[in-house]
C-alpha cells in the first residue's frame, strides 16, 4: 500500500489501473495513453520504450530503498510535504487570488446582478434608487429579439470563417518557416513580433487606408490586375463583404503571429527521425504531416484552437476602428452589439445579459480550453 | 471541498453585501451653484474640446491667466476629443474622478441634466456676462426641459455652411454664387464638366455618414420643427418617414450620386484633408473647415485665396437649406472636488473679453456678439448668415443618445449606396423611437 502512496503518480503500479472505453486510466482518472504522449516529446524517445521509462523513472523516484540511494520518506508522509508544508501552494496563491477576485471577480458579480435588474438608462444608474429587480424579463426580452439571433449567428460564423482560416493559414506558414534558411527564419520571425506589437485599434485603421473606396492601394491593385470596374470599389458598402472580407483580414493578420511562432515552437518537439523515418517509408510531405506531424502537435493545436475561438468570438476593436467608430448593423458581432447596447445606448442591463448570453454561448470552448490547460499542464 | 464550499459562499456573501452598501443615497437634488475665488494652493481640472486648442489657443490661455491670477489656484486643462466623448462622461460624472468643470455638445446635455448629475447656476446666472442675450437655442440646451433652471452655460455655436474652391467655379464659368437647389446644381455639373478628366473629381462631396447633412436637406423640405422626431406629450412619433422629409433627403442622395465620388460609406471626419488634396470642388462643412483646408500643417496653404463659403443654397432665393445648430456648452458637474472654483472659472471662460476674442473663429454664445462675428471674416457672414436663419435641432430627450446618431449615419450611409431611402430612414426610425419612447 505504500508502494502505490508513496510513488509518483505517473508510475502507478499496474494493479492499479482500470481500463474504461475511454482507455487505460490511472488510479487519478488520468488515460495512460497520455503519459506515452508526453514521453514522446522529450527528444530520443520512441513509444517502445515508454513504458521501460515509466518503470525506470519509479525505480528512480527512491522507491526502492535497497539501492541505498536517497532515504525513502518517512512512512504515511509524502516525500518533501510536512503537515504545514500541504498550505504552502495555496498561501503562495492567494495574493494572485485576492488580486483576481478584486479585479474580475467583482466586476463579473456585478455583471452578473445588473442583468436582474432594470438599469437601463443614464438616469438609473445615476440614481439607484431608481432601480428594480425585474428577475428574468430582460433575458425574455433580449431571447426574444431577432436582432440577439441574428447577431449570435453572424458572430459564429464570423468565428468560424476566421479561426479556420488563422490556424490552416498558421500551420502552413509554421511548416514554411521549417523548410527556409535560418536568416529567412530569423527575419519572418522577426518581421511577425513586429505584426504583434501593433494594436488593434491601429491595425483597424491602416485597413480601413488600405481598403478606402478613393486612394485604397488594394482598389489600385485590383484595378492594376485587370478589375476595371474595382477602381472605386466601396468594400464596405455591402456588410457581408466588409465583414467576412475586409475584417477578417485584419483579424487574421493581427492573429497569424502567434499562431506561426507558437505552431512552429510545438512542431521543434517532433523528433527529426521521425519524419525522416516516415519519409525513408514512403510516405508524402501531406501524409507525413498528417500521421506524424499533426498528433504531436495535437495538444498545443487544440489549446490554439480553443483561444482562438475565444478572442475571434469576442472581436471588438478592429470592428469599431474599421467603421469610424459608428458600425453598421450588418457588422454588430457579439462584441460590438454587446458594447452599442451597454455603452453608446447607456442600456446596462440589456448589456448584461448579452454578456452573460455570451459567456454561456462560449462555455463549450472555455471547459475544453479549461480541460486541455490542466491536461498539458498536469504532463509536467 | 467543503472547506472550498464554505469559502466560495462567504465571499459571494461578502460581495453581494459589499454592493448593496456601494448604493449611494441616491440624493436626487442637485446643490446649489456658487462662485468661489478661493483656489490658493488647490488645482482645478477643465476638460475642454481640442476644437479649442486647435481653433482659438489663446482664448484659452486667456481665461487661465486670469482665473489663475483671480483666484490663486493652478489651472489644469485636460483636451478631449468628441468619439465616444458621452461614454467617458459617464462614468467620469458619477465617480469621484471628475472634473471641477467641462465642455460638451449641445446634444449631449439633456441625458446628464435629466439625471442631476450637474450643478444647478440658476442662482448663479445673473453673474455671467450677456446672460440675458444668450443665444436661445444654445441656451435652451442647457436648461431644465422647462427653462426654469440652468444646468450649463452656452460656449459656442457653429452651423455648416457650403464650402467651395471659387477658381474652380470660375474656370468653369460660374461667375455668381448660386442662390437656389437648382442652380447650385447648375453649376456644379459646369464644374464637374470641366474637370472630366482629373481622376476621382468631385465638384461636390458628399459623405454617406455626414447625417447632419442629409437631414439638413429633408429638414429644408420638411420644415425645421420635429425633425427626426416629434413629442406629443412625454411620447414620441417619428418624422424621418414623412414624404417631405424624404424628398429632400432624395434631392441630396441625387448630388450624392452625380457629383461625389467615393465617400458613400465614410464620415466627414477627413473631408477637409481630402478637399486639401485638390480633386474635390466643394464640400459643405462648419465655417472653420475652411481654415483647415489651408491649414500649413494638416492641408495645403496654396489654397489659401481660392474658397469661398456661402449658406447652403435652399429650394428658394433667399431661404437657406435649414442647417443644424451645432454648439457647445459648459458645466459643473455635482462631484467635482471644487464645484465653486469650476463655476469661477467658467465665468471668466465666457465673459465679454473672451467671447469677443472667441467671436473671430465661432458663432459667440450672445446675441450681442454676432455683429463682432460676422466682421471678422467673410468666412464668418456665411455661418452668421445660417445660424440666424432657420435652423433644426435634434429631439430633445435625454433618451437621444449615440445609439441614435449611429441609426442615422447608417441610414444615409444606406441611401447613398443605393437604398430606398424611405425603407433606410423606417429602420433608423424604429430604433430612435425605441430608444425615445423607452421607461
Amino acid at each position: 500500500m505504500y508502494l502505490s502512496e508513496t510513488s509518483s503518480p505517473r508510475a502507478a503500479p499496474r494493479g492499479l489501473l482500470r481500463t474504461d472505453a475511454s482507455g487505460t486510466v490511472d488510479r487519478l482518472g488520468r488515460h495512460q495513453d497520455q503519459d506515452q504522449d508526453q514521453d514522446l516529446r522529450a527528444p530520443g524517445k520512441d513509444p517502445s520504450t515508454t513504458m521501460s521509462a515509466i518503470q525506470s523513472d519509479s525505480r528512480e523516484r527512491g522507491v526502492e530503498p535497497s539501492e541505498g540511494r536517497a532515504p525513502a520518506p518517512p512512512p504515511g508522509r509524502r516525500r518533501g510535504a510536512t503537515v504545514q508544508g500541504r498550505y504552502i501552494p495555496y498561501i503562495l496563491i492567494l495574493p494572485a487570488i485576492v488580486a483576481l477576485v478584486g479585479v474580475m471577480g467583482y466586476p463579473l458579480l456585478r455583471v452578473i446582478l445588473l442583468a436582474f435588474q432594470n438599469v437601463n438608462s443614464y438616469l438609473r444608474l445615476a440614481v439607484p434608487s431608481l432601480d428594480r429587480w425585474i428577475g428574468f424579463q430582460g433575458f425574455t426580452r433580449v431571447l426574444s429579439d431577432a436582432q440577439f439571433w441574428h447577431v449570435v449567428w453572424r458572430t459564429f460564423l464570423f468565428t468560424f470563417e476566421v479561426v479556420t482560416l488563422s490556424v490552416a493559414l498558421g500551420l502552413v506558414f509554421a511548416l514554411l518557416l521549417n523548410r527556409v534558411s535560418r536568416w529567412a527564419k530569423i527575419f519572418v520571425s522577426t518581421v511577425l513580433m513586429f505584426v504583434w506589437a501593433i494594436p488593434a485599434l491601429v491595425t483597424g485603421t491602416v485597413f480601413r487606408w488600405l481598403f478606402a473606396g478613393i486612394g485604397g492601394v488594394i482598389d489600385y491593385i485590383c484595378y492594376l490586375l485587370g478589375g476595371s470596374g474595382m477602381k472605386n470599389h466601396d468594400w464596405f458598402a455591402n456588410a457581408n463583404e466588409g465583414l467576412y472580407v475586409v475584417v477578417a483580414a485584419a483579424v487574421v493578420w493581427g492573429a497569424l503571429p502567434f499562431l506561426v511562432l507558437g505552431l512552429n515552437a510545438a512542431m521543434t518537439q517532433v523528433p527529426r527521425e521521425l519524419v525522416e523515418a516516415a519519409r525513408v517509408d514512403g510516405a508524402n510531405p501531406v501524409q507525413s504531416f498528417r500521421h506524424v506531424i499533426l498528433p504531436i502537435i495535437r495538444p498545443f493545436l487544440l489549446l490554439c484552437t480553443s483561444l482562438s475561438f475565444i478572442w475571434d468570438f469576442q472581436v471588438f476593436t478592429q470592428i469599431w476602428s474599421l467603421r469610424q467608430n459608428a458600425p453598421e448593423p450588418g457588422y454588430w458581432t457579439v462584441g460590438v452589439y454587446l458594447y452599442e447596447e451597454g455603452f453608446t445606448s447607456s442600456h446596462y442591463s440589456t448589456s448584461s445579459v448579452i454578456s452573460v448570453a455570451m459567456i454561456l454561448l462560449m462555455l463549450a470552448v472555455l471547459v475544453a480550453y479549461i480541460r486541455q490547460v490542466v491536461k498539458i499542464g498536469g504532463q509536467g | 471541498m467543503k472547506r472550498k464550499i464554505a469559502a466560495a459562499a462567504a465571499l459571494a456573501a461578502a460581495a453581494l453585501t459589499a454592493s448593496a452598501c456601494s448604493s449611494s443615497s441616491g440624493n436626487n437634488a442637485t446643490p446649489q451653484g456658487a462662485l468661489s475665488t478661493q483656489g490658493a494652493g488647490k488645482t482645478v481640472t477643465v476638460w475642454i474640446m481640442n476644437d479649442a486648442q486647435k481653433g482659438w489657443p489663446d482664448v484659452v490661455n486667456a481665461a487661465k491667466a486670469a482665473f489663475e491670477k483671480e483666484t490663486g489656484a493652478k489651472l489644469k486643462i485636460e483636451w478631449q476629443t468628441w468619439s465616444n466623448y458621452t461614454t467617458k462622461l459617464d462614468t467620469a460624472l458619477l465617480s469621484g474622478n471628475a472634473p471641477d468643470a467641462l465642455e460638451l455638445g449641445n446634444t449631449q446635455t439633456a441625458k446628464y441634466i435629466n439625471a442631476g448629475s450637474f450643478v444647478d447656476l440658476t442662482s448663479v446666472k445673473s453673474q455671467f456676462d450677456n446672460s440675458a442675450q444668450w443665444l436661445d437655442s444654445l441656451a435652451a440646451s442647457g436648461q431644465s426641459p422647462d427653462g426654469s433652471k440652468t444646468y450649463a452655460v452656452p460656449y459656442y455655436a457653429g452651423a455648416r455652411v457650403l464650402i467651395y474652391r471659387k477658381d474652380l467655379f470660375a474656370a468653369a464659368g460660374v461667375t455668381t454664387a448660386p442662390a437656389t437647389l437648382d442652380e447650385l446644381s447648375t453649376d456644379l455639373a459646369k464644374v464637374q464638366a470641366k474637370n472630366a478628366a482629373v481622376p476621382n473629381f468631385s465638384a461636390l462631396y458628399l459623405p454617406g455618414k455626414d447625417w447632419y447633412t442629409a437631414a439638413s436637406f429633408g429638414a429644408g423640405t420638411y420644415g425645421v420643427k420635429g425633425v427626426i422626431a416629434k413629442a406629443s406629450g412625454s411620447s414620441w412619433s417619428g418624422t424621418l418617414t414623412d414624404p417631405t422629409f424624404v424628398n429632400g433627403v432624395k434631392t441630396w442622395y441625387s448630388l450624392q450620386k452625380k457629383y461625389s465620388v467615393g465617400g458613400a460609406t465614410v464620415d466627414e471626419s477627413n473631408q477637409d484633408a481630402l478637399m486639401a488634396k485638390g480633386n474635390i470642388a466643394a464640400i459643405i462643412g462648419a465655417g472653420w473647415e475652411a481654415g483647415s483646408v489651408v491649414d500649413p500643417k494638416a492641408g495645403n496653404p496654396a489654397l489659401a485665396g481660392d474658397l469661398a463659403e456661402i449658406p447652403v443654397p435652399g429650394t428658394a432665393a433667399g431661404t437657406p437649406t435649414p442647417a443644424f445648430l451645432g454648439g457647445s456648452d459648459l458645466a459643473v458637474p455635482t462631484h467635482a472636488a471644487d464645484p465653486g472654483l469650476g463655476a469661477e472659472f467658467l465665468r471668466i471662460f465666457t465673459d465679454t473679453a473672451n467671447q469677443t476674442m472667441l467671436a473671430k473663429f465661432a458663432i459667440p454664445n450672445n446675441k450681442t456678439l454676432i455683429s463682432a462675428y460676422e466682421a471678422a471674416s467673410p468666412a464668418n457672414q456665411a455661418t452668421g448668415e445660417a445660424a440666424k436663419a432657420a435652423t433644426w435641432f435634434i429631439p430633445n430627450s435625454p433618451n437621444w443618445s449615440g445609439a441614435d446618431e449611429t441609426a442615422l449615419q447608417t441610414a444615409f450611409s444606406a441611401v447613398a449606396t443605393g437604398t430606398d431611402p424611405a425603407t433606410a430612414l423606417g429602420t433608423a426610425q424604429t430604433t430612435i423611437l425605441g430608444d425615445l419612447n423607452a421607461q
